[in-house]
């Protein structure tokens, strides 16, 4: 595959969805905005107390409370957000990503061009599994040093170390391990939903969204009507509760990675790979695309 | 001179539509070819097997290619534009340029450049913000700057006003074509093309019912405008179509004798539109 014609691919996927990079900065920004709030506000409350009491009073049965926790908690506040915006940016961009061209009909203008419908779909791939989560990651790590940034006159005012309580046990590059580590794990994560969603996009003539929302939902029903079971809507929900290895590993283990211990994200993977299978196909023969 | 297409035996169908029924063509390097045909004819069918976007049976080879294995590396030899304004709106216009710079081995940025230069089109502009016929130029611009040996148009002036029309055509001639490089157009707008055209095929019904260049046709189709009293007379040699002009009678003959046509009266070049109905009509007798 050529390395120009890929990354030039990539770089049409970013030219057209801005909400890839845009939404990561305005959640951040909101998320900004609201911590200079109540540091504002929580700087009044403290008022005379010193900082120590006021954790001690917060939080009295953490014994010997450090900054490194601190600095996690923050960490952790500042990040979450931004995982959950972009599960929903990449849901839209999915979903949209074969689905758009076909309806202003551009997809005749890119067809024209020597590039194969599996490169155009890789880069879709690509673009959702890789490029996303890295920009959420370095707006996330952005964001992070910001808040310490943040915290650090307000601590001083109240006259604490910001190195020792935050600087010093901030553990910077672990954080920004887990934060690239974390949204590429959430992407590979939602995989076999991003297929499915390529896979309507492929196939879909109109109305994707409610073909990628109401089939599952209507599989489930006839399944409940007709088998009186709910292996699948099961089967889906213990796909999304894997998450917890995500939160649970990196908060015990210091990593995502324990993800990777389950079979059903394997299994996710399978799927995945099986749906952008046939988006690739799909893509290429079908006919009414022009 | 070369061939670049041939086609043997080509079919296509939609369920039990028939839009191709096994149709032989071919076309020459340095041919521009007129596919002329109403609307579900199988123009746009025979476009599209051309250029891998449909499956068919048959024979097909393109540059030596299968259009239908081989798509991605028959497009570094061939471009097409089909209809105008595919461009998306939210493409701006040195992104255009980007992409195909990026994407295609045979673009020429500088020639591009040099083509938009002539226009009022800004590099900062959406597509979304040109007009019609701004998106035609623009699409025009980095299509012509690409060294393809093919380019297929599928009625790439519908729904342009005439100066871009006009504008088109021209700058296709003068900008891309040569010698080396071949053009198939479809389009209902017949007189804008004829004098460009090499080759005519019509096509109706999923089948070609004329196939043959330029001057073949000029040299078999004859318009022949005679007064009422010889009409009669025309008619013995089988006109394939007749009309009235200012109280006389036009006959167009397919293939007459030279002397004879002399002989009845004022002797025309049909023009492809004219001959064009009169083939459709006679297809349908």
């Amino acid at each position: 595959m050529n390395i120009t014609t890929f990354k030039t691919l990539v770089l049409r996927e970013t030219w057209e969805n801005k909400s890839l990079t845009l939404a990561p900065l305005v959640i951040s920004a909101v998320m900004i905005f609201s911590l200079i709030v109540g540091l504002i506000s929580g700087q009044m409350f403290i008022s005379g107390e010193g900082l120590d009491d006021v954790i001690k009073m917060e939080m009295p049965d953490v014994e010997g409370f450090e900054g490194k926790k601190i600095a996690l908690v923050i960490q952790a506040m500042m990040g979450g957000p931004l995982l959950i915006g972009m599960l929903f940016v990449l849901f839209f961009y999915s979903l949209g990503s074969l689905y758009n061209d076909r309806q202003d009909r551009s997809i005749l203008f890119w067809k024209s061009m020597p590039v194969s419908d599996l490169q155009t779909v890789m880069s879709k791939v690509f673009t959702a599994m890789v490029v996303a989560p890295l920009i959420t990651a370095l707006v996330a790590l952005a964001t992070q040093l910001l808040s310490l940034i943040l915290f650090t006159p307000v601590i001083w005012m109240n006259g604490g170390s910001a190195w020792s309580i935050l600087w010093a046990e901030s553990s910077l590059l672990t954080v920004m391990f887990n934060d690239i580590a974390i949204a590429l794990m959430v992407g590979l994560w939602m995989a076999p939903v991003l297929g499915w969603l390529w896979f309507v996009s492929a196939i879909a003539k109109r109305s994707a969204f409610l073909i990628a929302v109401f089939a599952p939902l209507g599989i489930m029903l006839v399944e409940g009507m007709i088998l009186r079971s709910a292996h699948f809507a099961k089967l889906i929900g213990q796909h999304f509760s894997q998450i917890e290895y995500i939160v649970q590993g990196t908060i015990e283990s210091g990593h995502p990675f324990t993800l990777m211990q389950s079979s059903g994200f394997w299994i996710g993977l399978v799927v995945a790979a099986m749906f952008i299978g046939l988006a690739v196909y799909i893509r290429r023969f079908r006919d009414d695309s022009y | 001179m070369s061939r670049i297409v041939t086609a043997k035996g080509l079919s296509k169908s939609y369920g039990s539509f028939d839009a191709l029924k096994s149709v032989d063509f071919t076309v020459d390097r340095g041919r521009i070819v007129g596919l002329i045909g109403p609307n579900g004819a199988g123009k746009t069918t025979a476009l599209k097997a051309i250029l891998g976007l449909t499956t068919f049976q048959g024979h097909l080879d393109v540059f030596g290619f299968d259009p239908r294995k081989e798509r991605h590396k028959l497009m570094q030899k061939v471009c097409f534009i089909a209809d105008v304004a595919v461009l998306p709106r939210w493409l701006k216009v040195s992104q255009a340029l980007d992409f195909v710079e990026g994407v295609h081995p045979m673009f020429d940025r500088h020639k591009a450049e040099r083509f938009l230069g002539k226009t009022k089109i800004s590099m900062r502009s959406r597509v979304g913000q040109l007009s019609k016929g701004m998106v035609t130029q623009l699409h025009l611009a980095l299509v012509l700057a690409i060294d393809v040996e093919l380019l297929v148009l599928d009625e790439p002036t519908l729904g342009l006003d005439i100066l871009y029309r006009k504008e088109f055509y021209h700058e296709l001639l003068s900008e891309f074509y040569d010698e080396n490089r071949s053009i198939i157009v479809t389009t209902h707008q017949v007189e804008e093309v004829e004098n460009l055209l090499t080759d005519l095929m019509f096509i109706k019904d999923g089948e070609f019912i004329l196939n043959s260049t330029m001057d073949e046709v000029s040299e078999r189709f004859v318009e022949v405008m005679v007064s009422q009293e010889v009409a009669e007379q025309a008619k013995q040699y089988n006109p394939i179509a007749e009309r009235d002009v200012f109280g006389r009678k036009v006959f167009l003959f397919d293939g007459i004798d030279a002397e004879v046509a002399q002989n009845l009266g004022e002797i025309h070049r049909p023009s492809v539109a004219d001959l064009f109905v009169a083939k459709m009509k006679g297809a349908q007798a």
